[in-house]
């Protein structure tokens, strides 16, 4: 043998070995990421709040230190009126959540931005100027979930929400849910969301 | 019509099909696996044209919006739309693998019989998931609803049951091909599939539980999403190209298995950090940004690499090729797989950009065009090399009878995603501006993008090109059934790779 | 702020460099393969001139990307991985096809 055919950097079992060496280590690199993003994004850890912020107001601002929008979590504003515990609260996103999978919300509408594109981003559905003002703002979302094609709006498409035979105890669920969905801290999307209420 | 001559017709109809069905068995052409392969890729294409109807269904909501409103509502339309899509392509992928496992491995498949039962039992389910999409579509907030009608969770909605049904069918599945590598030879080949099955199926695992906090819950699920079709679907289909190049252009094991595993690294290499694309903006943390825009700038690499190979190779060894309709595909692939994937991924896939497309018609386009371009193409090149086989390993090239077909749906099917696409792209562009930018993503603000002209022809013609999509996959469904059933000449021989 | 996002009247910019660099990689890469086979200089100068518009655009694309600090990494690894790795592609490809006569049946197994 005068030369190995092929080299050595072209053949089977470098690359076989490459290969291996890649995956791992990038499957490696991927798990520790995980842990570390899991235990950033579990409820009350720094980036998601604890179920209980449906007992605050909430706001979504411009953040000029880090030139992003920002949630914002302010004084008591119990939703309907009542402050929970945390595991009533939780007990109550947990309803709404399951309502939202159980209707197939997601096949029309994108949650953070994932989802389909045939309705509006619900991200920040509990900012939305929609609704008004904060003082009208639980009831007429109850009223829209409960029969949204008499509150349809539409904006002139006549692309209306169709009725899910959504119970009165699920649409608060479903309330509650978007509210403390509003208050996740997204990196900054949606970008120019003007809150309802926000000063400026 | 009475209830007795209904009956009749039924048992008529269930004769006919039990002797077709016999008939087929009796195939003198096919071996137990291929046999197999076939009862797969039959139901992909039944699944594939539902898909189609289903998406022009969805598609004329946004044109129509009391069109089947509370009849059949976009949701449902979507769900089946896509969740066709991902089982057809499934079955297609297992069907592949089933053609060619008897041939690489040299023995016969170990449990075929347990392979054909669950078959039967995969497809009885896919049946039943499909009806109480269609008429449950629903029920109340509660795990009942979870467990039985759907998760209500994009492309992996199926409900638990049937979750843990496939499960159970792909291990089967997984047995069967690593028993059966396990009794005959193990090969370079046979080693990445059943790694990649193994992580295929252990991904899915990650979509299959309940958790409240949204944002754990995109977390996962973007495992099993990205992770297949950018990782472990890529590699399925590596595998399956790469039996393909040895058996029908006659390359050599060595080369093949070396190029594998180049791919491999390749792929992961930029394909499994690359998920942080999708870590952005749904509450994990800003590192992503940087993770994710670097890895997924790498993405585009092997499907560049593949360009300069096949310029290679068509230049140096002007391969012959004895089914032409299977070739066209697999050029389709490689165009597919590089502009839907690498130039429609990497047009958007930064963060300082992806702040606007996120969650537009933008990934509409991309979808569309990857899903098609990466994984309907190859599939249906495959039908094709099955099709040949199973009419007597016949002549498939130049100057077939009836040879407009194959070519008339090729080049609908693919002017039409790629149509389609294009108009995507543009509603995608607009909403980026209008609803993302300005408007800030509002309820008003999604609107006033909806209304907008540009949005509301790009909508138009999304259908003009759907209609001619599904035209075409009419006619290749027609094809497959037709194709070469008249032939007498024998496939036109291909010399090994004489060097 | 890690990241600065595109300006809203850059968005094509944006889109259209960014899909001009991975078209001009892989047609500099087919280019720099085609004038290997038929060893013309015509392609070969060819090539070259489809890298220094690819060069371009990575340019532009950093530029309306607002690219700074850890991104502009980012641009040198463009720049650089797409000029050098189709001729490593193309070594890989030639020392990869190198005939091997001994114990390998065409096609066959070979554990
Ligand atoms: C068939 C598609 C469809 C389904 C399913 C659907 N929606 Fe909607 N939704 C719409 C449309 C269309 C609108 C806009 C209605 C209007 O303007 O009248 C809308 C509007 C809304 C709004 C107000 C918009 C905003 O930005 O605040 C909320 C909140 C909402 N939907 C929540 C839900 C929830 C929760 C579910 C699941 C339980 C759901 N939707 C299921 C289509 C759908
Ligand atoms: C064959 C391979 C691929 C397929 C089948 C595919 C498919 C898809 C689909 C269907 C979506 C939409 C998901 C949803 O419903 O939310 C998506 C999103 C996305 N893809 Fe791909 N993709 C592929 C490769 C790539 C590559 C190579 C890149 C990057 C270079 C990429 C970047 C993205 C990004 C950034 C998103 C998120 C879009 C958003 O923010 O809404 N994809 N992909
Ligand atoms: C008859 C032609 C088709 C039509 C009319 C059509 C229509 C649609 C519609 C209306 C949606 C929903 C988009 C939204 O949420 O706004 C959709 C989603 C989707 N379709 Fe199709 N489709 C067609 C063919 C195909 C084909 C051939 C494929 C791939 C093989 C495909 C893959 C997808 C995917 C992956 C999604 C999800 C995209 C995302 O979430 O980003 N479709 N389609
Ligand atoms: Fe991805």
């Amino acid at each position: 043998m005068t030369e190995q055919i092929p080299p050595r950097w072209a053949s089977e079992t470098f690359w076989k070995k490459t290969a291996i060496w890649v995956t791992g280590g990038s499957f490696v690199l991927l798990v520790v990421l995980t842990f570390d993003s899991l235990a950033k994004i579990s409820a009350g850890g720094p980036r998601v709040p604890a179920y209980s912020v449906i007992n605050k107001d909430i706001g979504y601002r411009f953040d000029k230190s880090k030139q992003r929008y920002q949630p914002v979590i302010g004084d008591d504003a119990p939703l309907f009126g009542k402050s929970l515990s945390e595991e009533e609260a939780e007990k109550l996103v947990d309803l709404g959540k399951k309502t939202v999978q159980a209707k197939n919300c997601m096949n029309c509408h994108t949650l953070l931005g994932n989802g389909a594109y045939y309705a509006p981003d619900l991200t920040k559905a509990w900012l939305d100027q929609g609704w008004i003002a904060k003082e009208s703002r639980e009831q007429m979302m109850l009223n829209f979930l409960l029969d949204p094609e008499k509150n349809a709006r539409t904006f002139g498409s006549n692309r209306k929400m169709p009725n899910l035979e959504i119970t009165q105890q699920e649409a608060e669920g479903i309330v509650a849910f978007l509210k403390w969905m509003a208050s996740i801290d997204t990196n900054g999307f949606p970008h120019n969301f003007r809150a309802l209420g926000a000063e400026d | 019509m009475t209830a007795t001559t209904f009956q009749d017709k039924a048992a008529a109809c269930w004769s006919g099909c039990k002797q077709r069905h016999a008939e087929f068995m009796a195939n003198p052409h096919l071996s137990g696996g291929q046999k197999l392969a076939v009862h797969y890729f039959t139901v992909a294409m039944v699944l594939f044209m539902a898909q189609l109807l289903f998406g022009l269904l969805a598609g004329l909501q946004f044109l129509f919006p009391s069109f089947l409103y509370e009849i059949l509502d976009f949701n449902v339309n979507r769900m089946v739309h896509i969740n066709a899509m991902v089982v057809w392509m499934l079955y297609g992928f297992i069907g592949s693998v089933y053609w060619f496992l008897e041939d690489e491995s040299g023995v016969e498949i170990v449990g075929l019989k347990w392979g054909q039962l669950a078959f039967w039992v995969l497809t009885g389910a896919v049946t039943l998931v499909v009806l109480v999409y269609l008429f449950i579509q629903f029920g109340a907030g509660n795990d009942t609803s979870l467990w039985l009608i759907n998760e209500g969770r994009e492309y992996i909605e199926a409900p638990r049951w049937a979750d843990i049904g496939i499960v159970v069918v792909v291990l089967t599945f997984f047995y069967n091909v690593a028993a059966t590598f396990a009794k005959g030879q193990w090969s370079g080949i046979a080693g990445v599939l059943v790694l990649d099955l193994v992580a295929l199926a252990g991904l899915y695992l990650a979509g299959m539980f309940y958790v409240t906090n949204i944002s754990v819950d995109q977390y996962w699920w973007w495992w099993v999403i990205h992770l297949w079709v950018e990782a472990t679907w890529e590699v399925l289909v590596g595998c399956i190209m790469a039996w393909s190049l040895m058996k029908l252009l006659g390359v050599r094991r060595q080369i093949v298995q070396t190029w594998l595993y180049i791919e491999v690294a390749l792929m992961f290499g930029s394909g499994i950090l690359g998920l942080g694309h999708h870590y952005f903006w749904i509450g994990t943390p800003e590192y992503w940004f940087s993770i994710g825009g670097f890895f997924s700038a790498l993405e585009p690499i092997p499907l560049v690499a593949m360009v300069v190979h096949s310029v290679y190779d068509s230049g140096v060894h002007r391969f012959k090729n004895s089914n032409h309709p299977a070739l066209a595909w697999i050029i389709a692939h490689t165009f597919g797989n590089f502009l839907g994937a690498g130039v429609w991924g990497f047009m958007h896939t930064l963060p300082q950009i992806n702040l606007y497309t996120h969650g537009t018609q933008w990934s509409a386009s991309h979808g569309h065009l990857a899903f098609f371009g990466a994984y309907a193409t190859i599939n249906i090149a495959f039908f094709y090399l099955a099709a040949q086989q199973a009419r007597g390993n016949v002549w498939m090239g130049g100057d077939l009878a009836n040879g407009w077909r194959w070519k008339a749906a090729a080049i609908l099917l693919n002017l039409g995603v790629l149509g389609m696409t294009v108009a995507l792209l543009i509603a995608g562009y607009e909403q980026s501006f209008i609803e993302r930018a300005v408007e800030g993503s509002t309820w008003a603000g999604y609107f006033a993008a909806q209304n907008h002209p540009w949005f509301m022809q790009a909508m138009v013609w999304r259908m003009v090109f759907g209609l001619m999509t599904a035209a075409g996959g009419g006619l290749l469904f027609w094809d497959l059934v037709e194709i070469g059933k008249g032939e007498q000449r024998p496939a036109a021989v291909i010399a090994s790779q004489a060097e | 702020m890690l990241i600065e996002p595109v300006a809203l009247s850059d968005f094509f910019l944006s889109f259209f460099s960014a899909a001009l660099i991975i078209l001009l990689a892989a047609l500099y890469a087919a280019l720099f393969a085609w004038s290997k086979i038929a060893g013309r200089r015509s392609l070969g100068i060819a090539a070259w001139v489809t890298y220094f518009a690819l060069l371009v655009c990575v340019a532009l694309f950093s530029y309306v990307n607002h690219f700074s600090g850890y991104w502009l990494a980012l641009s040198l690894l463009m720049a650089l991985g797409y000029g050098w790795m189709p001729r490593f592609i193309w070594r890989l490809c030639a020392a990869t096809h190198q005939p091997d006569h001994h114990h390998h049946q065409p096609g066959g197994h070979h554990d």
